[in-house]
């Protein structure tokens, strides 16, 4: 199967100031780079969980694949297209949709719920007779009741916001769907309907998913495929019940050890990692990771490595990374919980 | 997915009228609105208020003391000053504004093409705004009046080109905090135009507090209007102003003080009305001052 | 009432302009020394509200109703001075962004100097060494630097470490963790859980902490109350909480959290329906709408408080007859 999408070596830098700054200032700073060639590819309707910290620039690489940050370096395709002129961009933005962290900010403050949800149909120009019917029938999709198309957005609780965001991503039918943190700020109890709902709409729809996320006990139930950022480089990527059985990378393994587990019986004992996250402005040589990685030798500080296939489907980042099977994670189910 | 429905039952009624309630919640306010409302009328119904011609002279009945076929008095030339008065209410309120309407939508549009436009565009914007900042407000007043001549079309102009870059200001400010909220790159993401982001979804986030600041500014012009009327560079006479009625009072104090006073006191009244009502807005619009008010 | 911090019939309302919003109904809580006490729920359900009002710093349009004594001392009777004397020397508070609580243009060690003003027998170069031996503690490697850095200077997680150190210059009785982790990434709460772990060897006094996750819960509490829509549905030790939950709404809590399950769910347990509205909440259990283990009585009666064993108590009508 051709890759929906196909991302080589993409790389996003902030330079310190712009041109005429650059110019004059004697002291410039040094541009860095936020992602950092990310090479990445995804089916259609695959669902990719994009795991990392905050810093780890994987809201930036959502936002880079459509375009609203500029890449420095390296190539997007989309549907086997290369994607290089603004309009090449416009084009793949009728075909995806992004769901932003913040569900009621990101939905305009003044207008209402029926004129939010038919404006992407109206900017693309397609007819629709009735406005406030299609409106009533995409506020059905999601599950919320008819009369919403008069709210306005901050009348909405945080899990309807969310809804409301799923059925104006989906407005247009896109072959892909970007959601960043859909469950942020959301009570597990009402995180699960939104990613059921998204499943559904998933199956019924048949889209794609990139899901960017820092929630690993949640995305292990919902990606099909894992990718994990560090500093803004992917560290490792593989099939999500692989990575989570027998993690390669030692910052993958040591996410999975540091999520906190709801069993008192089965606490942790010494926190998997020690240290700060270092900053992309001062990015550690060789490794990145190499600052806190239990496992760092002289040759990590030194040569950065390179992103290799270990086995089918499983990239990785490491010189020396964990033998499949070897590291016992804490979090391996021992017996079934009920 | 019955949950969601349920929330809804929750939701309390929306009030009617919300922004009037809250105004004639406060008793400065209540007061400022019955004011404004009045010198409203007065300027509207300006003909069928009047008892006289505010024009008419008759020089032998001048500086008459207050009496009831003249409540006010008159005029050193004899005219009704009741009548001037309120004729003047007309005189100030249209130039205040029109003055302020027009700096307003000019402000208005620069600011957003400033705040969401490109950044050289800004850059040349913002400098333009600051220039005109810069001028002496009476200089450049003077300057205007020397070339177009003294009168009410070039107080509109004087006031407008002077009072819009602070306008711009703010709306390039809003702008620019809004430019890069999430609202408006998801827009981005659906390709609306630069014009619907502007006018659908700009707009409307960032005209609140400049209609606070417009309304502060009303009072601040009418002001201004009888401060350059009384200088004689305001309207030309015999147009009725606040401002020259308290000049040929002031000429003719000893005799007639009753001028002073009825020409200072609707401009007192007046700029207190609009001062209080920008207020009461602006306790009412600006977000951060909304804990004070019920949710 | 034998603990050294106790609710007794605790309720408080709001005084709003669309009625009272009963935030909190008849809480009963109590807490020893030494121990961690842990207080859960989804948004809405009082645990901001209950440690506000143990801390002492409810709003002004907030109504108390019942006790909350602190060593045998009714706090609500105590003037506006002793309240305040208490709130410095006796509770301290950690929030959820520490960011917040200090001031941005001070350094660090002159707050934390001012911190504590109220200990007048002591110099300023004595109060830096304690200031200095504490960041020691909390796992602050050069603290002499640290105390010369500006808030904005310091990562999330330190800025937490900080926030903890703080609050244990006043050597409090009471240290109140209000979603301590929440706003950090994985691995830095795996290091403040961690620590706050640690901590509590030395610590002789009480440690509440709130979270609406279930893993930091579990992680640290010896004792966990669970709230539902402004009461406390249950409460136990904390293996009886996570293992042998009697109220369904506990029971559907734990099965909601998707970190229990390492098997791929295709859908996620979910609980149906919303919360009620706390400004007319209803007269039977303020659960029964959304339970499916209601019977009649449920929406009608008032579960009364069930004492499952010493410990163990849950407000239900479902187990009354354990």
């Amino acid at each position: 199967m051709s890759p929906l999408l196909a991302i080589e070596d993409l790389s996003v830098s902030f330079t310190g100031g712009g041109v005429l700054n650059r110019l004059i200032n004697p002291f410039p700073l040094p541009a860095f780079n936020v992602i950092d060639s990310v090479t990445l590819s995804m089916l259609p309707r695959e669902t990719l969980g994009l795991v990392g910290e905050s810093g780890s620039g994987k809201t930036t690489l959502a936002r880079t694949i459509l375009g609203l940050v500029r890449a420095a370096a390296g190539r997007i395709a989309f549907e086997g297209r290369d994607i290089r002129t603004q309009a090449d961009f416009r084009a793949m933005r009728r075909r995806s949709a992004m769901m932003f962290q913040d569900p009621v900010a990101s939905l305009s403050p003044r207008l209402r719920i029926g004129m939010l949800l038919t404006e992407p149909q109206v900017i693309q120009g397609v007819l629709i007779p009735d406005r406030r019917a299609a409106a009533r029938a995409l506020l059905a999709l999601v599950g919320l009741p008819a009369s919403f198309v008069d709210r306005f957005p901050h009348e909405l609780s945080g899990g309807q916001a969310r809804r409301v965001g799923v059925a104006r991503a989906l407005a247009m039918k896109p072959h892909l769907l970007l959601a960043d943190e859909p469950t942020a700020g959301l009570d597990v109890s009402v995180q699960g309907d939104v990613l059921n709902l998204i499943g559904e709409l998933k199956r019924e729809l048949g889209f794609a998913a990139m899901i960017v996320t820092h929630n690993l006990a949640m995305i292990r139930h919902v990606s099909d495929r894992l990718a994990i950022m560090y500093l803004g480089r992917l560290v490792e990527t593989g099939p999500t019940q692989d990575v989570f059985s027998s993690p390669m990378h030692p910052y993958t393994a040591t996410l999975i050890q540091s999520e906190p587990i709801p069993d008192p019986r089965r606490r942790s004992q010494n926190p998997a990692v020690s240290g700060e996250i270092p900053s992309v402005f001062r990015r550690p040589s060789g490794c990145e990771f190499h600052t806190r990685c239990p496992i760092a030798q002289e040759r990590c500080r030194a040569e950065p490595p390179a992103y290799r296939q270990i086995s089918a489907g499983r990239m990785v980042r490491c010189h020396f990374p964990l033998e499949t099977g070897g590291q016992e994670p804490r979090n391996q189910p021992k017996g079934k919980l009920p | 997915m019955s949950s969601v429905a349920d929330a809804s039952l929750s939701m309390p009624d929306r009030q009617r009228f919300p922004l009037l309630r809250a105004l004639l919640a406060d008793p400065f306010t209540c007061v400022a609105l019955f004011l404004v409302i009045g010198f409203l009328i007065t300027a509207v119904f300006a003909p069928w208020l009047a008892p006289y011609s505010p024009v008419k002279i008759d020089v032998l009945h001048k500086l008459q003391p207050p009496s009831l076929g003249h409540w006010f008095g008159t005029d050193h030339l004899g005219r009704d000053l009741l009548s001037r008065v309120i004729y003047g209410a007309r005189t100030a309120l249209t130039i205040a504004m029109v003055s302020v309407a027009i700096a307003g939508t000019i402000g208005l549009l620069l600011g957003l093409i400033a705040g969401y436009g490109p950044r050289w565009l800004d850059a040349i914007l913002v400098l333009t705004f600051d220039s005109l900042n810069s001028l002496p407000m009476i200089m450049f007043a003077l300057a205007i009046i020397t070339v177009l001549g003294a009168g009410t079309g070039t107080l509109i102009i004087v006031i407008a080109a002077t009072s819009f870059p602070s306008y711009a200001r703010l709306i390039r400010a809003q702008t620019l905090a809004l430019k890069n909220s999430d609202y408006i790159l998801a827009e981005r993401l659906l390709d609306a135009s630069a014009a619907r982001i502007i006018f659908i979804h700009l707009l409307p986030n960032v005209v609140g507090p400049l209609i606070i600041l417009l309304s502060m500014d009303i009072p601040v012009v009418i002001m201004v209007e009888a401060g350059l009327s009384f200088l004689g560079l305001g309207v030309r006479p015999p147009t009725p102003s606040w401002g020259s009625i308290l000049y040929d009072g002031y000429t003719s104090i000893r005799s007639a003080p009753f001028m002073v006073i009825f020409g200072g006191l609707p401009l007192v009244l007046a700029t207190l009305g609009f001062t209080f009502l920008g207020e009461g807005l602006r306790d009412y619009l600006d977000p951060r001052l909304q804990l004070r008010r019920p949710a | 009432m034998t603990g050294a911090l106790a609710a007794h019939d605790l309720s408080v309302r709001y005084e709003t302009q669309h009625g009272a919003v009963h935030a909190l109904r008849h809480v009963d809580i109590e807490a020893h020394p030494g121990e961690v006490i842990g207080i859960v729920g989804e948004s809405g359900c009082g645990k901001s509200t209950l440690v506000t009002a143990m801390a002492n710093l409810l709003p002004p349009n907030a109504r108390i109703d019942g006790c909350i004594s602190w060593n045998g001392v009714d706090l609500a009777k105590l003037d506006a001075h002793r309240q305040r004397l208490l709130r410095g020397d006796e509770i301290a508070l950690v929030s959820q962004d520490p960011m917040t609580a200090f001031n941005p243009v001070l350094t660090i060690g002159d707050q934390l100097v001012d911190f504590q003003h109220h200990r007048r027998d002591l110099g300023r170069a004595q109060k830096r060494a304690r200031i200095a031996a504490m960041l020691g503690r909390v796992g602050i490697s050069d603290a002499e630097r640290r105390m010369r850095s500006y808030p904005h200077e310091l990562s999330g997680g330190m800025r937490q470490r900080v926030a903890i150190a703080a609050a244990l210059l006043t050597d409090p009785g009471l240290l109140i963790a209000d979603e301590p982790t929440t706003a950090l990434d994985v691995t830095m709460e795996a290091q403040i859980i961690h620590l706050l772990r640690e901590l509590r060897r030395e610590y002789n006094g009480i440690i509440i902490v709130v979270s609406h996750h279930l893993g930091v819960i579990a992680e640290l509490c010896d004792r966990v109350y669970v709230m539902y829509a402004g009461e406390v549905v249950e409460g136990g030790e904390v293996d009886a909480i996570f293992h042998d939950a009697r109220h369904p709404y506990t029971q559907a809590l734990l099965a909601c959290d998707p970190a229990r399950f390492h098997e791929r769910l295709d859908r996620l347990p979910t609980i149906p329906g919303s919360l009620p509205n706390l400004t007319q909440p209803p007269s039977g259990c303020v659960y029964a709408p959304r339970c499916d283990r209601a019977f009649a009585p449920c929406n009608t009666i008032a579960p009364p408080l069930v004492k499952l064993s010493a410990s163990h108590i849950a407000r239900c009508h479902a187990v009354t007859t354990p």
